[in-house]
């Protein structure tokens, strides 16, 4: 059997060779070609301040979203709750404040607690019951939905909120609308816990190979339960944010942002810690679908261009790092 | 005719002889038994015999067929010879008669499925064989044993009059193999003949007609199993002039007798083991050795705090083990190298540094905010370097692209890197190349030499016999005996590990 063996182990390492080639700053280098052809199909339309404002702005939900989306990933866990986490905390803050009139900041926090709650219920399902992540966060999800529209009615809540709060939502820094300044903030904050922290490394074994994470000693439930609560808190700031934004709830908004999410931290991983889930990677690949799809809007494309270039993007991705990665699945031995 | 018939056997993988012109033969009605240590040549003659593995040599002859060099599965299946291994392939929440149907169709009645007729087909398959088993239970709800008989009634059932039976006991209690040794030698009336391949001594004597032994590739003999005894067939296993050679490089440390150690009582790890008990002192390395399924392994693995026992406890150095807790045990200083590499060792997906360091040791390396540029990569390039891991001075190269052995540095080197109290190892050389093995035995002694009580569990006698102080020698979940000092000798563990346990010898005069 040696024989076969080292041949297999041969192509790996020709397949394996193609990881440096493809490179951690692929997606970035895609990202300035994207931005530079663009540039020179609609310089008076793509090349503009409030283009590149639009775009950081608009995707600062989804790029919530997708770091929410990122953390259980790391751990080797689906949640895909989170879009469902996103219309309950919209419409909690919203409802909240505009129909029961709290303080928008009380409003804000009972949303966002509501969803690390979520968030702490799907972590004891997955490290306790050992349920699937993925079946039982759908289930988690739908009956986060259906608490939704019972306590929205199915409706669109909208009113007067205070102008402090939608500026926090619509206002800019030095020419930087502030909520792409929370996505860096948050990005920055996941990026370094973990990457450069003990906890990270734990995080990131667990995602690896739980079993042999749990026997060298690492806490694979406790980081488990913690990535879980983390996806609900940024899923309840992503809602939270939404509503500043849009000055408005439905229920059922936060599931369009759910696949979009999960395709960039897909599509992230194959960027910067090639072959890891990691936040900078994630923002970069929302950043760069989103970028895509505007310039194609402003040459002509209608609106399904959108899901189009997603999951078209995705799916190339995803193959080319099959490529690299079909080596880490098995080894050698 | 014989069923079998292969003569002169080669079989070559790269430079190195797997199978040096070996003979074979299978009589209708006979149960020969195939032996020979890990390594010996056994699996790939099975190999050979499914059309898996091409032969580089020799005649073979199935049933009426010759068969060409090359051949695929299916020509063995034509040729009716059927494989059963350990995990049998039977569905467990479908019938009896059922699991037979899905090999050779169900009865039909007008186009629709006969469950009648396709429990009166399975019927006439396990009446052939002597086969007590009601076709319409679960096979969920069998004994083991009857499982096995089971999967040779629906090889039979497809017209396949060879069975190979490839070390379906290993995981069978000692009543059950007695009763597995009585159904076989009941069928072999309808002429089936059964190639058996096992660890265990003791079957053979009470079931195999003949054996035939392979050590090195090589045929050291084939003969009745009434013309033989237990202690000549051992030696043919294990060879004398190993057993020789290894006595010479023997290593026999200097023991610094230590109050501070492990005490283990009354562990019981699995329903049909019984409660062990030992110690261990500081630097000291106790090999703890027997055949596949002894149960060395499960009490590694519960030390090591991979399986939660059920009864017993451990106490290192006067204190009480969190066994069940790996973490808990980490921080007591008891590591665990595990015996699956890839499935419960390395994270081959992370690099050498990240595997290295993968729980933080509180105060050094590895703790609260890393730089990679500091501590942690001084730490780890110099535990690489002692631990001789190639590439050399490469922490930050994933472990995938490591070969085994120095992934298994890397595990191992997780192990001793903070002033271990305990190292328990789960054969911890196995598919290692004969350089890495060296050094990984040479970290082991250091780290005993350190003061690390060590716990060695190995299927690899002449592994256990040069490293190890004291050894425990299990059989079939009982401590059988201890060795130390000049009586620990690889021939004297593979004597002592294929020791006839009392149950299984009974099967002969039933």
């Amino acid at each position: 059997m040696n024989a076969p063996n080292a041949e297999v182990a041969d192509s790996k390492r020709r397949v394996v060779a193609i990881g440096p080639l493809l490179g951690r700053y692929a997606l970035v280098v895609v990202f300035v070609a994207i931005i530079g052809l663009f540039t020179a199909l609609r310089p008076s339309t793509f090349a503009t301040l409030g283009n590149a404002q639009a775009i950081a702005s608009t995707q600062a939900v989804v790029a919530l979203l997708a770091l929410a989306a990122t953390m259980p990933l790391v751990v080797g866990a689906f949640d895909v709750s989170i879009g469902y986490q996103l219309g309950l905390s919209q419409t909690l803050c919203a409802g909240l404040s505009i129909q029961s009139g709290w303080p928008i900041g009380l409003s804000a926090l009972v949303a966002v607690a509501a969803c690390v709650a979520v968030g702490t219920v799907n972590g004891l399902l997955v490290t306790r019951l050992r349920l699937n992540s993925f079946i039982c966060t759908l289930g988690v999800g739908i009956l986060v939905l259906g608490l939704t529209e019972l306590y929205g009615n199915d409706n669109t809540i909208s009113g007067p909120l205070p102008s402090f709060f939608t500026g926090l939502g619509r206002n800019t820094v030095a020419d930087v609308p502030l909520p792409f300044v929370y996505v860096i903030v948050a990005a920055l904050l996941l990026w370094v816990g973990l990457e450069y922290t003990a906890w990270g490394r734990e995080c990131h074994a667990t995602g690896g190979n739980r079993r042999a994470a749990l026997l060298a000693g690492v806490r694979t439930d406790t980081v488990t339960m913690q990535a879980f609560v983390i996806a609900g808190a940024l899923s309840g700031i992503s809602g939270v944010l939404s509503v500043s934004i849009l000055g408005a709830a439905a229920p059922t908004v936060g599931l369009g942002s759910l696949l979009p999410a999960f395709a960039a931290a897909f599509l992230g991983a194959t960027a910067i810690r090639t072959g890891r889930f990691n936040a900078l990677g994630t923002i970069l690949a929302v950043y760069l679908l989103a970028t895509g799809i505007t310039g194609l809007q402003l040459l002509g494309a209608q609106f399904y261009v959108q899901d189009l270039f997603n999951g078209g993007a995705l799916i190339i991705a995803l193959t080319l790092s099959a490529l690299v990665g079909r080596s880490r699945g098995r080894g050698e031995t | 005719m014989p069923l079998i018939e292969a003569r002169g056997i080669v079989k070559r993988y790269g430079g190195e002889l797997a199978l040096r012109g070996v003979d074979f033969d299978l009589h209708a009605g006979e149960i020969h038994a195939l032996l020979g240590e890990n390594g010996a040549g056994k699996s790939t003659l099975i190999k050979i015999l499914a059309g898996v593995v091409a032969r580089d040599a020799g005649e073979l002859t199935l049933g009426t067929h010759r068969m060409p060099a090359h051949f695929l599965p299916a020509a063995v299946r034509e040729a009716g010879v059927a494989f059963v291994h350990q995990d049998l392939g039977l569905l467990d929440h479908l019938s009896v008669a059922e699991n037979i149907a899905l090999a050779v169709g169900y009865q039909r009645r007008a186009g629709l499925i006969s469950f009648r007729a396709t429990e009166e087909a399975a019927r006439r398959s396990l009446d052939e064989l002597g086969v007590d088993v009601d076709p319409r239970a679960e096979v969920g709800s069998l004994r083991q044993d009857e499982k096995v008989m089971v999967a040779v009634a629906r090889a039979f059932a497809t017209h396949a009059r060879t069975v190979v039976l490839d070390e379906v006991s290993s995981s069978l209690p000692a009543p059950d193999v007695a009763q597995l040794a009585q159904a076989l030698r009941n069928s072999r009336a309808s002429g089936v003949g059964y190639v058996y391949v096992t660890h265990r001594l003791d079957e053979v004597f009470s079931l195999a007609d003949r054996l035939t032994v392979l050590r090195d590739g090589q045929l050291v003999a084939t003969s009745a199993t009434g013309e033989t005894d237990y202690d000549q067939v051992v030696e043919w296993i294990v060879g004398e002039s190993a057993v020789e050679a290894t006595r010479q490089v023997a290593r026999r440390r200097q023991l610094v007798p230590s109050a501070q150690g492990l005490s283990v009582s009354n562990l019981q790890v699995s329903p049909d083991a019984a409660p062990i008990t030992f110690q261990i002192a500081g630097g000291e390395i106790v090999g703890l050795c027997g055949l596949v399924g002894c149960g060395a392994r499960d009490v590694a693995a519960a030390l090591g705090g991979a399986r939660k026992p059920l009864e017993g406890h451990a106490d290192l150095n006067g204190q009480r083990l969190p066994l069940g807790a790996p973490r808990a045990l980490r921080e007591r200083g008891c590591f665990y190298v595990p015996g699956d590499r890839q499935a419960e060792g390395g994270i081959i997906g992370m690099s050498i540094r990240e595997n290295l360091f993968l729980i933080s040791d509180g105060a050094g390396a590895g703790a609260g905010f890393i730089r990679r540029t500091g501590r942690e990569r001084h730490a780890s390039l110099e535990l690489a370097q002692r631990l001789d891991v190639r590439p050399r001075d490469d922490v930050d190269r994933a472990l995938y692209e490591l070969s085994g052995g120095n992934q298994q540095k890397v595990v191992v080197g997780r192990s001793i890197r903070s002033q271990p109290q305990l190292i328990v190892l789960d054969d911890p050389t196995a598919g290692v190349d004969l350089g890495a093995r060296a050094k990984l035995h040479e970290i082991i002694a250091a780290a005993a030499d350190a003061g690390a009580a060590v716990l060695m569990a190995s299927t690899d006698f002449e592994e256990v016999a040069t490293e190890a102080d004291r050894v425990l020698v299990m059989v079939r979940g009982r401590i059988n005996i201890e060795l130390k000092g000049d009586a620990v000798t690889p021939e004297r563990l593979a004597h002592e590990s294929y020791a006839r346990a009392e149950v299984g010898a009974q099967g002969a005069a039933g």
